[in-house]
């Protein structure tokens, strides 16, 4: 052994109770020394060259490119990283390596050093082992504690908030059924001695006499057809009508409801297959003639109505009030695209309260949205527009594919 | 809910249209510091950290939440709704890939394109699709991870105490640079190897660029293929750069290539 530093330097590299490799930017060997290709099992020429990859297990690599590599990047250098090298026959050689970032002939290299753990490694997992039954331990209890208490309070509120609904829900219907038929009586009895005393036999008195019996004929015939939507509005709340499978036919069916008395109106509907999701049959159909009913009201008036409808399957969050709780599954959600007058943007939430209408003249009662979104919610979905004055409107659906909870 | 300050949110840039830069598992928001400075004369830009990464708000976490991929994807949204963000351009890396692509499925019209850089939809092998992985190898990842906090609560130990004397905060922010939440990361790890989105694919709305490097073992050639066959309208670019993190690697390149797609 010669005391020169620099073949001192070459004689400590080759004898090094180590491995020890360097890398080039791109994660190529460009040195290994002997003890690391012993490890390996293989000769330097035969490793030089090659993906650092190439000698780590698979989980390693993953390991390398997602931790190892961004860290040493980013701090220059990496300590005490447990990684498994691959050797020659493919035995895995658990190490800790040891790696920093440096600069030789002016190209970035990283020089890496590995030393096995089998010994080492023996402790750890037995340590792991320990702490992990340990931590499951303590989280099956905390998780356990916190469930505990959160259900007796989740049903404690859940009770008193049933009991409030069903009353509530009980006192709306029945006050709406009352509200409505005994409103329809004075309606009728208006109307029908209207009529005796203003019928068309009788010549108008004076032009001006003439208008105003047209407008209080024209409030009769409003009031008449709000009571009579407020009614249907309050029953389909109430109907117990069975769940199925639903699929895109209900369109075409509700499309065939809405044109059948209005034989000169043509309406290009365009239907991609729907995925078949559960629902009432003649609820979700009444929502479809709602939505097709609105887009008919409001064609732009220099393009024949057009209605695109698409659907796809993604996953949502069946929980919608209850913060910090998730399950997500399976939801339809469904597109349906006119290319109409559209309305501002800012009226989007809006139009699905009751009776609200953007256009005062419109012909409808303001009820069609809100109905929709009555049915959409009783069947656990959301319903959102957005629309662009001018261009059309897009309703979105999202419904769980599955009304009972799997 | 203070989103900003759950999802660590970063805002730069002197452009009008957003431009979101979503990092991948294992690590955080400064993943793409050699890449967002090339666009932030034309963009809006936003980086975060998913919650349970980087330097996010860890106690956010909810396990239930950050199960599967829609939990994340949930972020994005969250994200773009705070900061009202419309016709965004999202660059995702690796799994931030199907998180983005998730999330514009959910809400269209806050997206505009998606850059994906390394995507893959489902990483384990199946008879008929090669994602790359068997399932093993990912439990001997889930236990490489695992072994791997023994050595990081000294190695990150000592530098966090550093930065009580000296509290710069890039330092600071470097620490927080990976994931240090053993719980959080193996979940996180979980929901990136073990999801399958092929199904997701057909239903992307948006332009889509899918950037694959040569040679990524992570999202082999074959994936990146796969994803551009089964995405309408994709366009697909094989990079150069070897690796799964062209955007350390190869940061050139990867701005070359998203300019070329965007300008």
């Amino acid at each position: 052994m010669t005391n020169h530093p620099l073949e001192q330097a070459k004689f400590i590299l080759q004898e090094l109770p180590c491995g020890c490799a360097i890398l080039d930017v791109s994660g190529s060997l460009t040195y290994a020394n002997p003890a690391l290709c012993q490890l390996l099992g293989s000769s330097e020429p035969a490793i030089r060259g090659k993906s650092i990859e190439a000698i780590l297990t698979i989980a390693s690599r993953i390991f390398y490119q997602t931790h190892f590599f961004p860290l040493l990047n980013l701090k220059g250098e990496v300590s005490e990283i447990f990684m498994s090298l691959k050797t020659a026959n493919g035995a895995h050689i658990p190490v800790m390596v040891n790696a920093k970032m440096s600069v030789e002939n002016e190209e970035t290299v990283y020089i890496c050093v590995f030393a096995p753990v089998w010994e080492r490694q023996k402790y750890e997992e037995q340590l792991l082992a320990a702490r992990k039954a340990q931590q499951k331990a303590i989280e099956e209890n905390e998780v356990l504690n916190k469930l505990k208490a959160q259900l007796e309070v989740n049903q404690y509120q859940l009770d008193r908030k049933i009991s409030i609904l069903r009353e509530r829900n009980n006192e709306y219907l029945q006050m709406s059924k009352v509200f409505m038929h005994d409103m329809q009586e004075p309606v009728r009895k208006i109307s029908l001695f209207f009529d005796a005393l203003f019928g068309n036999d009788q010549p108008p008195a004076t032009p001006d006499d003439q208008r105003k019996i047209n407008i209080i004929r024209k409030s009769i015939q409003r009031l008449r057809h709000m009571t009579k939507s407020l009614l249907d509005f309050v029953q389909i709340n109430a109907s117990d009508e069975k769940i199925n499978f639903l699929d895109s036919s209900l369109i075409h069916q509700a499309k065939e409801e809405v044109t059948k008395d209005l034989p000169e109106v043509n309406i290009d509907i365009q239907i991609t297959d729907l995925p078949p999701f559960e629902g009432r049959q003649s609820q979700i159909r009444r929502v479809f003639v709602e939505l097709i009913k609105n887009a008919l009201q409001n064609t732009h008036d220099e393009r024949p109505l057009s209605i695109k409808v698409a659907a796809v399957v993604i996953q949502e969050n069946v929980y919608q009030h209850q913060l910090d709780k998730y399950r997500y599954t399976d939801h339809v959600q469904i597109e349906i695209r006119d290319n109409g007058s559209g309305f501002d943007g800012q009226y989007n939430s809006y139009v699905f309260g009751l009776f609200n209408k953007i256009d005062a003249r419109s012909g409808g009662a303001g009820l069609g949205l809100a109905l929709c979104r009555q049915i959409i919610s009783n069947h656990y979905g959301t319903i959102k527009a957005q629309s662009e004055l001018g261009k059309g409107t897009c309703i979105t659906i999202v419904l769980p594919i599955r009304q009972l909870a799997e | 809910m203070d989103i900003y300050k759950r999802n660590n949110v970063t805002v730069r840039g002197q452009g009008v249209q957003p431009m979101i830069f979503a990092h991948g598992f294992g690590c955080g928001q400064h993943m793409w510091r050699h890449i967002w400075p090339a666009f932030e004369k034309d963009y809006k830009i936003v980086l975060f950290d998913y919650v349970g990464s980087g330097g996010s708000d860890n106690t956010a976490y909810n396990p239930e939440r950050y199960d599967s991929l829609n939990g994340y994807a949930q972020d994005v949204l969250d994200i773009c709704n705070a900061l009202d963000l419309k016709d965004c351009v999202f660059v995702g890396h690796s799994v931030s890939c199907i998180i983005g692509l998730l999330a514009s499925i959910k809400d269209p019209e806050r997206f505009s394109s998606l850059v994906m850089v390394g995507p893959s939809a489902k990483y384990i092998d199946e008879p008929g699709y090669l994602g790359g992985f068997s399932k093993q190898d990912i439990e001997e990842l889930l236990d490489t991870m695992e072994k791997n906090y023994i050595g990081w609560a000294n190695f990150l130990g000592p530098a966090i105490m550093q930065n009580d004397d000296r509290p710069e905060l890039a330092e600071e922010l470097t620490e927080s640079f990976c994931s240090t939440d053993p719980v959080i990361a193996r979940q996180f790890a979980q929901a990136t190897f073990l999801s399958d989105n092929r199904t997701d694919l057909a239903n992307a709305k948006h332009r889509t660029l899918i950037m694959q490097c040569s040679n990524d073992l992570i999202a082999p050639v074959e994936v990146g293929e796969f994803i551009h066959s089964q995405m309408p309208g994709s366009v697909y670019h094989l990079m150069q750069a070897t690796g799964h993190c062209p955007h350390l690697s190869a940061p050139d390149e990867t701005i070359e290539v998203i300019q070329e797609f965007l300008f």
